[in-house]
């Protein structure tokens, strides 16, 4: 999909302007300039307010202020003034969509209000070589949402400026919940919400059915709502943690840009400890795992140690004495006696005296074979005890291994801990008093932090423990209903939502999982290539709680290291891995892309834009200082039109046009 | 007389079912352990404490084919041990009964072991616990050999 054209009339500091957006293939970028205030987020948020009825980029000026430009509205007096933005859409097919949203407003005696209109947002579409419509408001929102969903348009039209601060804005938490938004896993959600609710409401049916199943369901219920409770309050919990969390950042990024030396060392010190004892936490807990297992495994043989040695010698006994018997199977025994005929040829299945006698004889020899069934077993039986009694021949000193590695690592831990709080007292020492200040807060911050996410821990643990007592309840009261045959179409309606809303959940976590690893990839790869420091960075990688980390060539965390520049290119990856993967073929506009970015990397960047996203359309925002003429004649070749945005200040406020460069 | 049926799975008294859960719960260090491991875990704990019940109304834990050669054999051991005849292994009923009663009896054990303490001291004092009894069979092992 492409734009074809933008059109605002009357819409912020535009009384009339029009963009028509490049078309060409290979020259598939249009780029708007203007100085700083000319209104280019301005053109960003007409889009948005054209497709959504917001604006999504309105910064802090502009916020509160009418959206009706000021010169057209001091002429229209008494009378109401239009603003409205068009937006022409050109679909893969060639067909075009006009989309378009207006408002009316007026203003008397110094009050400006907006006038009530019957259709302020319609749109048009081309079928054939007609146009059909107007369709108007809710059906046209939804047209419009299915090509651009709205919680996903900020991976589409992005502020260049913000990408500095993204990390640092957003938590895992954000980064799960753009792969969700582009995962397009709603359905997935709302079916499991609607087999829940389903759940509920038989269970409810169950009531009056028995009198036990009665009190298990009461129960079932009282533990669901604690449930419910709970995970609420987890989520408040993480919620508050990350807020915490983001203090703490902010306070220790001052700390690190402040401009004394020995503190921003001291700082960039700390993070780095705090990250190591992070990985050295991890390490500790994942070698406890390996401990326990490891003395699970041995505690079977050390605390039976007494039962296999006694065993083992009763078989071994049985050996010494030559109580076992040649292996003779059963099934040929079992043949004689059906047959009535020994393998002598002497017939066993008379009623005589001599057939009988050896008949008996045949029994007792199968009886002995029942034995020799059990000596095979006991010859295996043996080599097994044997082979766990050697096993434990290293038990000590494998012990002895984990521990002392164990002790290392928490050695390791007190070390940099004991440095860290140095670090902290040194800090909180500084002759600054605002440096002192910004350390109280941090520390007041980690310490939130700290807290919460021992509260955190404890409200986990505590709806894990719930969870599985649900499950064995759950249990129950099905063994209980299927007491009455009547009830099973009721319990098999329950089982089928458990086992729909698991089936759900597994695809949602795996399709998450598989955007995840997706945007991970891309993210890394263009990341890389746009980078201008190669050879330093090994990539970007984002965890199981949808932490990004920028991997440096040694190993460590490198995304708190990054210069502003380097920030903004990886947001700026991030956001392209975004938009790849989401599958949604809509232009990109980009505004203030080059912004924190310093001569060199520009010209870099420039140069790979184009590369990481091909066949888009797309439209740059840039200032003059961004689009210097080493950017230009680099973008050369892609760019297909350019528009300076000539703005004036005027009493009434700014007036800007758009001029197309040629 | 018809031949008795080999039991196909091994049973837990089925009051207990909520406490075996419990200690597959995430503050439990046998979160994640599948329950046949949990089982032989709890039935060693019982056979070495000497403590064991009768189960009243069995429930299934697990399937007696998921024993490996050595975990089966450990069950044998045990029935061996507690019978003091190797002939109890003609019975395979009686061997998972002695099994059941043992890991009855451990699973109390375990469960005050694990969650009584803070967490962690359970495997420090496992920990302790298997050296000492390790130092104890090696003593005897030299006191043999001597």
């Amino acid at each position: 999909m492409k734009f074809d054209y933008l059109q605002m009339k009357n819409f912020r500091q535009y009384p009339n302007a029009k963009i028509e957006f490049s078309q060409s293939v290979t020259k598939n970028f249009t780029v708007i300039q203007g100085v700083n205030g000319a209104g280019k987020t301005n053109i960003l948020n007409a889009v948005t307010w054209c497709l959504f009825g917001d604006e999504k980029h309105i910064d802090k000026k502009c916020k509160g202020l009418p959206i009706v430009n000021s010169f057209a509205l001091s002429k229209c007096k008494d009378t109401t003034c239009e603003v409205k933005v068009e937006l022409q859409l050109i679909q893969s097919d060639g067909k075009r969509i006009r989309i378009a949203r207006c408002e009316k407003w007026k203003e008397q005696n110094n009050n400006l209000s907006k006038v009530a209109t019957a259709h302020d947002f319609l749109i048009m579409r081309e079928i054939e070589r007609d146009w059909v419509g107007p369709i108007y408001g809710d059906d046209a929102q939804y047209i419009v949402d299915s090509l651009i969903p709205p919680a996903i348009e900020e991976y589409f039209f992005f502020d260049g400026e913000r990408m500095n601060d993204y990390f640092k804005e957003n938590t895992g938490k954000d980064i799960k919940s753009a792969v969700f938004k582009i995962s397009q896993l709603e359905l997935c959600n709302s079916l499991i919400e609607h087999l829940s609710a389903r759940k509920t409401e038989y269970l409810r049916l169950t009531r009056g059915l028995s009198p036990e199943a009665d009190k298990i369901r009461d129960l079932i219920a009282i533990y669901n709502n604690s449930q419910q409770k709970d995970i609420e309050q987890k989520n408040k919990l993480e919620a508050e943690y990350e807020e915490a969390e983001l203090h703490e950042k902010e306070y220790s990024d001052k700390l690190r840009d402040s401009s004394l030396e020995n503190i921003e060392s001291l700082e960039s010190e700390r993070a780095a400890l705090v990250r190591e004892l992070g990985e050295i936490n991890g390490d500790i807990d994942e070698l406890e795992k390996e401990k326990i297992n490891f003395l699970h495994k041995n505690m079977l043989v050390i605390f039976a140690f007494d039962a296999l040695t006694r065993t083992k010698s009763l078989i071994d006994a049985q050996e010494e004495a030559g109580m076992i018997p040649s292996p003779v199977q059963n099934i040929f025994i079992d043949g004689l006696l059906k047959k009535g005929e020994c393998i002598c040829g002497s017939n066993i299945a008379a009623k005589d005296e001599s057939s009988c006698v050896r008949r008996k004889k045949v029994e007792e020899f199968l009886k002995q074979n029942e034995l020799s069934e059990m000596t095979k077993d006991l010859i295996n039986c043996n080599i097994q005890i044997q082979t766990m009694i050697d096993q434990l021949e290293n038990f000590q000193a494998n012990t002895v291994k984990l521990s002392k590695k164990l002790r290392d690592l928490e050695e390791k831990k007190r070390q940099k801990n004991r440095r860290v709080e140095q670090i902290d007292s040194e800090i909180s020492k500084s002759d600054f008093e605002e440096i002192r200040d910004w350390e109280k807060k941090r520390g007041q911050w980690a310490e939130e932090k700290r807290k919460k996410d021992n509260e955190i821990a404890i409200l986990k643990r505590q709806i894990d423990r719930r969870e599985s007592i649900l499950k064995a309840n759950n249990l129950k009261l099905d063994q209980e209903l299927k007491k009455e045959a009547k009830h099973n179409s009721l319990v098999n309606l329950r089982r089928f939502c458990e086992d729909g809303i698991r089936a759900a959940e597994e695809v949602r976590d795996s399709i998450m999982r598989n955007v995840k690893d997706e945007v991970c990839r891309k993210t890394s790869e263009q990341f890389l290539s746009l980078i201008w420091k190669k050879g330093v960075y090994k990539g970007v990688t984002i965890d199981d709680d949808y932490n990004i980390s920028v991997l440096h060539i040694s190993g460590r965390e490198g995304i708190g290291s990054l210069s502003a520049g380097e920030r903004q290119v990886c947001a700026l990856s991030f956001m392209a891995a975004l938009n790849s993967v989401s599958g949604f073929d809509v232009p990109i506009i980009i505004d203030t892309p080059l912004a924190r970015i310093s001569n060199v990397p520009t010209r870099n960047i420039a140069e790979n834009l184009p590369r990481y996203l091909p066949n888009k359309q797309v439209s740059l925002l840039v200032t003059d200082k961004e689009f210097t003429s080493e950017v230009k004649q680099t973008l050369n070749n892609v760019v297909g039109k350019t528009y300076l945005i000539n703005f004036t200040e005027k009493d009434y406020g700014g007036l800007s046009e758009l001029v197309l460069q040629t | 007389m018809s031949e008795k049926k080999k039991p196909d799975r091994l049973y837990i008294e089925k009051k207990d079912r909520e406490d075996w859960d419990r200690l597959k719960d995430s503050d439990s260090q046998f979160a994640g352990v599948d329950n046949k491991d949990i089982f032989l875990a709890a039935m060693v704990t019982g056979y070495f404490e000497k403590v064991e019940f009768e189960l009243k109304t069995k429930d299934g834990y697990f399937f007696a084919h998921n024993l490996k050669s050595s975990e089966a054999a450990l069950v044998k051991a045990i029935a061996v041990s507690k019978t003091g005849s190797l002939d109890v292994l003609l019975d395979t009923e009686k061997v998972y009964e002695i099994a059941e009663r043992y890991a009855t009896g451990g699973l109390k054990i375990l469960k005050e072991k694990i969650f009584s303490g803070e967490y962690g001291s359970y495997s420090k004092k496992l920990e302790a616990e298997l050296l000492r009894q390790y130092a104890k069979i090696n003593q005897s092992v030299v006191t043999l050999e001597e």
